[in-house]
């Protein structure tokens, strides 16, 4: 460094950020932290996957999500003991996927490859940009890698055998000494930059689908109707179950299960379609995927007075002693039900049902229920409890359809994310940029550099580039072993060439590519 | 047409079996021709990796043999593939019978075109054991043809979501393969080939299997989106393969951009199959949305 540069450095005034941002970007374009981001992702992913996570569904409410963690804690607890279960929901080991420490390494790891991918850009782009025909005596040398020698070749001939194995051939003539570039997959080159956004493109359309969409698991029983959004949403969809079926094969299990969607807007029927598990309904911006069902049961709740307090369908969306489980308050009363469904083959379903009263609060501040009355009620049959002023009727055991409403306005770009992640690595992978220059001096020799991706088998592309060559010269002198070494060329065309085109270099075996240019 | 799926499953084994045999005893020779030569040359010989282990003299027969095998156990697992897909009427994937068949299949073809291009049969006494390791497993689970369950009833995307998942579990077989190689010799075991062609070979199964595991993830999340309205949901499955394609996109920056080569990039190799395995099997013991395996 001059000492100018240096009084001139002296001299302007220190950017105070200047050595956090040096600091910041050392660290994201740093491979080893780069690594380091993807072991602890990876080994959150297998914590994610070994440690039973939450479903989506129980962070709908406080009721759900102390109804899923019990289950957890009936797994977990027993083993791993109360505190260190609290210790792992405390730190959202049971939702590793949606804690807010996991997003902000994923949003790390995007401002990574976008800090490493802005700094291999200008290196990128000169690489693709920037085309020396002519390069100094030196960078032929042939006992250089990746080097040849030969005589007997005009560089018309050259330009040929190079244009037929798709090189982009461009020539320069300097003192009488003719030089050749062939370039082959330059622009492809660049598509790391494609991967690259890719990624970054799907965390943000994944950063999109979480902030703007909806998605919403609905369940619908037979003949119901539901709305897909709050109450009072302008426009609001209503999805109305016109019938479902689950076929069974012969052994039991269920051979398919679809539903007779309706869907009205404003009272309007806008869209109706069976709808299946791979085949789902688009309609008015939403798209309605069928995804799970269970079963439900009819009831009808009347007070002693003849007044109806419930009529209509409960699904069992929960399983309880390995049964299908439900719960409904009872509207009117301050009384709740549990049911639980027992089916066998062959006989008639069972619904037991326990009435339960809230009567205070437990210590820890939950409400604290003292069951009612306990009873079974099969179909057509009536439970008339004494502890209760009202009767349950069972009119039937059905099921419901699960329907996942869904709005997404970043699916958009995730496909294209995707499209972007795997042309680039097509791009990049197999399409591979492979250079190669030629100068042939006054008095015939041709002296040949070449220079690949990483990706290109060097040996066997440079080897028939050579072999090609060898084919078209126009041996001047008694050289026997040319011809015979360019037929054995197929065999082993690099070592062949070599030794017919009397390669003074050393040999194209490298697997590796200079970074010659 | 069940019956001759498996006869020639049946037969695929046996024909892998007798490969790997062919394999150890072509290997063997050709270690003892050298060390032999070795010896004669007063221990100037040198072995020259670049070529075929499987040399060309006496005790390449059996390595011809072996190779003629292992095509043969390839062709018997196609064809038991192909005759058990004219009998159900999907791809070969729905369970995990199928898809360890598959997989294998994938594993040996891969292999051969790997053989075919860098002429190491050594590197079929890793990779071919994992087949039959694989096939074997095939016969302790339930082999029924059963109609495919909801979730698969697409046959397009179950067939080029599996497909394409087999050629990628392929190649890291072979990377796998050639990355023990690598640390084989690395740590001492003499005769083996040249380090720089063992770190190709790996290089070039990954460059090769890496888009392709990209392709299972995006076909993946495709389907996902068809069938279940979410294109992501951290199922175990989808969580293990993204933790796979994250170590071989690890293993790939590392050595493309900063020159990764050697050791450190052997065992993340290593490391990668163990993954790529974890994704295979990770749904017998985790459930999720991938549990159709037949086994849960």
């Amino acid at each position: 460094m001059s000492v100018g540069r240096r009084i001139a450095r002296g001299a302007a005034p220190a950017c105070p950020f200047a050595a956090p941002f040096r600091a910041a970007r050392g660290l994201l374009t740093s491979v080893r932290f780069a690594v380091a981001q993807i072991v602890v992702i990876a080994i959150i992913a297998v914590v994610g996957m070994t440690v039973r996570q939450l479903p989506g569904f129980a962070f709908r409410t406080d009721a759900d999500y102390a109804a899923q963690m019990g289950l957890l804690r009936e797994r977990y607890e027993p083993v791993l003991g109360r505190p260190l279960v609290d210790l792992m929901e405390r730190l959202g080991l049971f939702a590793v996927f949606t804690t807010w420490w996991f997003t902000a390494l994923l949003v790390l790891l995007a401002a990574s490859i976008v800090v490493c991918t802005l700094d291999r850009l200008p290196r990128l782009w000169r690489q693709a940009s920037e085309i020396r025909v002519v390069q100094p005596e030196p960078f032929y040398d042939p006992s250089l890698p990746e080097r040849a020698a030969m005589t007997g070749v005009s560089a018309e001939d050259a330009a040929g055998v190079l244009r037929r194995r798709r090189f982009h051939v461009r020539s320069a003539v300097v003192d009488g000494v003719t030089y050749l570039y062939g370039d082959r997959n330059r622009l492809p080159k660049l598509a790391t930059l494609l991967t690259h956004a890719g990624l970054v493109l799907f965390l943000v359309a994944a950063a999109v689908s979480g902030r703007f969409g909806f998605e919403e698991g609905l369940l619908i029983a037979q003949g119901e109707a539901v709305p897909v959004e709050r109450l009072g949403t302008p426009g609001n969809i209503v999805l109305k179950n016109e019938g479902f079926a689950a076929p069974r094969l012969p052994d039991g299990r269920f051979a398919d299960f679809s539903t007779d969607l309706a869907v009205y807007r404003d009272g309007a029927l806008i869209a109706r379609k069976v709808i299946r598990v791979n085949d789902p309904l688009d309609v008015a911006g939403y798209s309605f995927h069928q995804n799970f069902f269970g079963p439900a049961v009819d009831l009808a709740i009347r007070a002693t007075d003849g007044g109806v307090l419930w009529d209509g369908w409960v699904p069992l969306d929960a399983v309880s002693a390995d049964r299908p489980y439900g719960r409904l308050s009872v509207p009117g009363r301050d009384v709740g039900l549990e049911l639980l469904l027992d089916r066998k083959a062959g006989a008639p379903a069972l619904v037991a049902i326990v009435g339960s009263q809230r009567t205070g609060t437990d210590p820890d501040g939950s409400p604290h229920f003292d069951a009612l009355f306990v009873g079974g009620v099969e179909p057509g049959g009536t439970l008339a409890p004494s502890a209760a002023d009202f009767t349950i009727e069972l009119r039937s055991v059905g099921a419901y359809t699960g329907i996942v409403a869904k709005r997404d306005p970043g699916l958009g770009l995730v496909w294209l994310a995707f499209g972007l992640l795997i042309v680039g690595l097509v791009l990049t992978f197999y399409l591979p940029r492979r250079r190669v220059w030629l100068r042939v001096d006054r008095a015939g020799e041709l002296r040949l550099a070449w220079a690949s991706d990483r990706y290109v088998p060097v040996r066997r592309e440079l080897g028939g580039l050579l072999t090609d060559l060898v084919a078209i010269r126009v041996d001047p002198g008694p050289r026997p072993a040319a011809t015979a070494t360019a037929a054995a060329a197929v065999a082993e065309p690099a070592a062949a060439a070599a030794a017919a085109a009397e390669m003074r270099a050393a040999s194209p075996g490298s697997p590796s590519g200079s970074a010659a240019g | 047409m069940l019956k001759m799926s498996e006869y020639s499953f049946i037969a695929a084994i046996l024909s892998v079996a007798l490969a790997i045999v062919f394999y150890a005893v072509a290997v063997v020779s050709v270690r003892v021709q050298r060390g032999r030569a070795a010896v004669a040359a007063g221990g100037a010989a040198t072995f020259d990796g670049g070529t075929s282990v499987a040399v060309t003299s006496g005790s390449s027969t059996f390595g011809t043999y072996g190779t003629l095998v292992a095509w043969l156990s390839f062709a018997f697992l196609l064809a038991s593939l192909t005759f058990r897909t004219i009998a159900t009427g999907h791809g070969p994937f729905a369970n995990m019978y199928e898809f360890s068949i598959s997989f294998a299949t994938g594993i040996i073809g891969v292999y051969l075109f790997f053989e075919r291009r860098y002429h190491q049969r050594i590197l079929g006494l890793i990779v071919l054991p994992i087949a039959l390791l694989m096939l074997l497993y095939a016969t302790t689970i339930p082999a029924t043809a059963d109609p495919l369950v909801p979730a698969l009833q697409n046959n397009l995307l179950l067939t080029v979501h599996v497909a394409v998942a087999i050629v990628a579990y392929g190649t890291f077989s072979v990377s796998f393969a050639a990355a023990v190689l690598y640390l084989l010799q690395s740590y001492g075991v003499p005769r083996l080939p040249r380090a720089e062609l063992l770190d190709e070979i790996s290089y070039r199964a990954v460059v090769i299997g890496f888009p392709f595991m990209t392709l299972v993830i995006i076909l993946g999340a495709v389907w996902a989106n068809v069938a279940w309205g979410s294109y992501w949901s951290w199922d175990p499955k989808e969580t293990a393969s993204l933790v796979t394609w994250l170590i071989y996109g690890a293993y790939l920056h590392a050595r493309v951009v900063r020159g990764w080569r050697g050791n450190r990039a052997a065992w993340l190799l290593v490391v990668g199959f163990g993954a790529t395995l974890f994704t295979y099997f990770g749904n017998l013991f985790f459930g999720g949305l991938h549990s159709y395996s037949g086994l849960n």
